[in-house]
């Protein structure tokens, strides 16, 4: 065996995706239920599960083993943040809380500096926020976490110097957003069989805000002044829920249509519930897709808030905030998943993108417009939007290269695993150096 | 008029219980911080009656001033002893016994101020196979209409609403759906007849359903076969023979295969998995489903629901079926067209559904008349939904009763 990896989780087929997605393996050889567990799936595993298989040329052993063998030396030593604190009950989904975050952290750190004492470098923490801020420095884990524990994190650097610790592990952040599946992310995927047959669309352009600040503010604010009946925005009501802690309505100073206002509080069967992120997830496939041919996306980019970062604009960035680069959201993922044409908000999301393709040699659709922000072009859609021939060739390159970019991302996450081909380049220290 | 709810609040389990009220939906919290510890009190009208619940958990059994709810699934999922609204009767029998011994406690005291709701959508008829309920003492709320009438009450409306909330098994999502659904014209097959578990009723409908003569028609099986994840030695034989002699007899695309590499695998057969295979794969594979369903034994399943949800044609192998969604439709005076088939058995409409699906423009007709018949049952059922509450209306005439008799 090339390689042991000891993965600190209860067994389940839906983190075996996650973390071993890539792997050569027949999925009838994938444990999808035990004994103790075939009629509840809530049921924890906690036996250790063993599964031997092959990535690129290497044979690899995964034991699933929760709290067990921390102690074993012949192998690498995997802990997964969201995850832990998932099993934990701690968090009710895969979505990330910074308030969380603040509470949590000192427990890992604790727990990570106790086994690294053993592990050393054999301990490797996966850490895949979806939120875009560097915490390795924010957390301050890079000042106070064993320097040899390796991170796998979703942000590649900061306006700090990268780590040399710190890896960014591109197709694990993808299959965080798949399973294990507590936001319903996966359906999206199915769900593009059918949307793509839609096509009574009231709108050519929609830009919803759940959450209506900052740049979000800007944008809405200028598109409402075209007048463009083809270009629209909607809100949801979350602003004034009471369960969004910065809840209030005045702050908002624009004016939606009712129809425009997103309404989670229907009656019985129309009643979309919390604020949760499974059920903003949930109302978000079946109400949000069907309103516009194209949607603005507010994807967040690091560029920008490191930009905003490092001119102390307090307004777009908290001056706490340490933004990270490269880090995707489940925003843009849902939409590549359901093959719906989106024009995110800075087109660094589209040259990220790209250069993942690139990187595995996948082929590239070319995005069919360039600009900085998407307040760069609004006369731009403004225009096409009333041509509807222009509008028809711009709406189909879009689609283009979102059906290419679903195609090639789920491809590229089926053949390849990035911790993985990180794993496979590293040594395990000799034993002595780790119990001296 | 008070009622205890004891169970953990959430707002799904609200409108499972009081769906039909007239309530205002900002008194109707949705995060609530230590629901341990915190009584959770909604008010609202109901047919020019005031009510007060009070959703109080484990607290409150003493208090005389109102009436009591428990459910049994409720209870078995808020302890994690299930993991979704579905059904099973591997351990049904021991998490009834923890139950009982939890009503017992209480259920002498309340008497007829005990309410007790049994919905499991699988009518085993469990009062009579483990008689461990005084259901006699209290007001059993049962989801099997033909067991011990006397003493128990069919709440139409929240059995029906039982496929909603909780919402464990997603299958509130069929209704949404289905503006989706439609949208995709083309299928595999114009007629499907799908078996997942074999049992002896589908063993008959098959043998029924082979004198289709047509390529538009298809019975398909599971995967669920051979994973024997199955302890029964009654239905592993039964697997064997469906194996060995059935199997070998379908079409080469009658296998659905749940174990697939990575995004397409569907995991593993709990009821949550199955009803997501259901929705992206089953759904869209035909024109028209044959289903079964128990309305003969005396109970409903989430099947012909589901399908009406999502506004999917459907012959059911037993007219009774349809009847019994016509009857709650009638009850409650929303108007519903005849079902388009005339029929009582499976074995009367073969010769019809044999020339229907080799005339195409027959055909179309057939599946237009059903698609509508099925929209406006979804319609007229939302509608019931909405507007009426089974449980609420027994209250309410059992206070008439009693005030009538004094």
């Amino acid at each position: 065996m090339d390689y042991k990896l000891y993965i600190h989780h209860h067994y389940s087929y839906e983190l075996f995706w996650y973390f071993c997605h890539g792997l050569n393996i027949e999925p009838k050889d994938v444990p999808v239920w035990f004994k103790n567990n075939q009629y509840n799936k809530n049921i924890k595993i906690d036996h250790d599960v063993v599964i031997d298989s092959y990535y690129k040329g290497k044979t690899i052993q995964v034991i699933f083993c929760f709290d067990n063998h921390w102690e074993a030396l012949d192998g690498f030593h995997l802990l997964d943040y969201s995850i832990r604190l998932l099993e934990d009950n701690i968090v009710g989904d895969r979505g990330f809380n910074a308030t969380d975050m603040l509470n949590t952290s000192n427990y890992f750190k604790k727990l990570l500096n106790k086994k690294s004492k053993i592990l050393q470098n054999r301990l490797h923490f996966m850490y895949i926020d979806w939120e875009g801020h560097d915490a390795y420095n924010q957390e301050g884990w890079s000042s106070k976490v064993n320097k040899k524990v390796e991170f796998f994190v979703d942000e590649t650097y900061t306006i700090n110097k990268k780590p040399k610790n710190s890896n960014y592990v591109f197709t694990n952040l993808f299959w965080s957003f798949i399973y294990p599946n507590t936001l319903g992310i996966r359906d999206y995927y199915f769900f593009h069989d059918y949307l793509k047959y839609k096509n009574d669309y009231k709108y050519k352009i929609n830009i919803p805000a759940r959450r209506v600040y900052g740049m979000k503010k800007d944008v809405i604010e200028k598109v409402i002044k075209l007048n463009n009946p083809y270009i629209n925005c909607t809100r949801s009501s979350f602003h004034e829920s009471k369960q969004y802690h910065l809840a209030g309505p005045g702050e908002l100073d624009i004016s939606f249509s009712e129809e425009n206002y997103i309404q989670k509080r229907g009656y019985g069967i129309h009643d979309w519930g919390g604020e949760w992120n499974d059920n903003n997830m949930n109302e978000n496939m079946w109400k949000m897709f069907g309103i516009s041919e194209v949607v603005i996306l507010f994807e967040i980019s690091a560029k920008y808030m490191a930009e905003q970062a490092l001119s102390q604009n307090d307004d777009k960035i908290p001056d706490w905030m340490h933004p990270g680069d490269s880090m995707l959201t489940e925003k843009t993922i849902s939409h590549v998943l359901i093959g719906k044409p989106f024009i995110p908000q800075h087109y660094d999301t589209i040259e990220f993108l790209d250069n993942i393709l690139k990187k595995y040699n996948s082929p590239v659709v070319e995005y069919p417009i360039k600009y900085d922000t998407v307040e760069d072009i609004i006369p731009f859609l403004d225009d096409i939007t009333r041509n509807e021939n222009k509008w028809n060739s711009f709406k189909q390159k879009l689609q283009l290269y979102v059906e290419n970019m679903r195609t090639e991302l789920v491809k590229i996450c089926s053949n390849n695993n990035s911790y993985l081909d990180l794993l496979i380049k590293k040594e395990l220290p000799n034993k002595r150096e780790s119990l001296l | 008029m008070k009622i205890y709810v004891h169970h953990k609040y959430n707002s799904e389990i609200f409108w499972y219980f009081f769906h039909g009220v007239d309530v205002n939906l900002d008194d109707i919290p949705y995060p609530v911080l230590d629901i341990k510890e915190k009584n959770i009190n909604i008010n609202f009208d109901y047919k020019g009656n005031k009510f007060t619940v009070i959703f109080c958990d484990d607290r409150f059994w003493d208090k005389k001033d109102g009436r009591h709810i428990i459910d049994s699934h409720l209870y078995q999922f808020q302890k994690g002893l299930i993991n979704n609204r579905g059904w099973n009767d591997y351990f049904i029998h021991n998490h009834l016994i923890d139950f009982n011994i939890k009503i017992k406690k209480h259920s002498k005291r309340l008497g007829k101020k005990l309410d007790i709701f049994l919905i499991d959508w699988e009518g085993l008829g469990f009062l009579e196979k483990y008689k461990i309920l005084d259901y006699q003492i209290n007001n059993l709320f049962l989801d099997e209409f033909k067991l011990n009438t006397k003493y128990t009450n069919y709440p139409t409306t929240q059995i029906l609403s039982s496929f909603l909330y909780t919402n464990g098994l997603n299958f509130r999502d069929f209704y949404f759906f289905s503006d989706f659904l439609k949208l995709k014209k083309e299928r595999d097959y114009k007629l499907h007849y799908a078996v997942r578990r074999p049992t002896e009723k589908k063993f008959k409908n098959i043998e029924i359903l082979d004198k289709i003569k047509s390529d538009d028609f298809i019975i398909t099986y599971s995967s669920y076969v051979n994973t024997h994840d199955n302890d029964d030695l009654k239905y592993r034989k039964m697997a064997k023979f469906f194996e060995d002699n059935i199997i070998p007899k379908f079409k080469d695309t009658a296998f659905f295969n749940k174990r697939k590499y990575g995004i397409k695998n569907f995991g593993e057969e709990t009821n949550n998995n199955n009803t997501r295979e259901m929705l992206w794969k089953i759904l869209p594979f035909s024109e028209v489903e044959i289903l079964d369903e128990y309305v003969e034994d005396g109970f409903i399943t989430e099947k012909l629901f589901l399908r009406i949800l999502v506004e999917k044609p459907f012959i059911p192998t037993s007219i009774e079926s349809v009847k019994f969604y016509e009857k709650i439709c009638k009850n409650y005076g929303e108007p519903i067209p005849s079902y388009p088939l005339k029929y009582e058995k499976l074995e009367d409409i073969i010769d019809t559904l044999n020339e229907y699906i080799s005339n195409d423009e027959k055909w179309e007709i057939l599946v237009k008349d059903i698609t509508n018949w099925v929209i406006l049952l979804k319609s007229s059922l939302i509608k019931i939904l909405d507007n009426n509450n089974s449980y609420l209306n027994f209250i309410i005439n059992q206070d008439i009763n009693e005030k009538e008799v004094i």
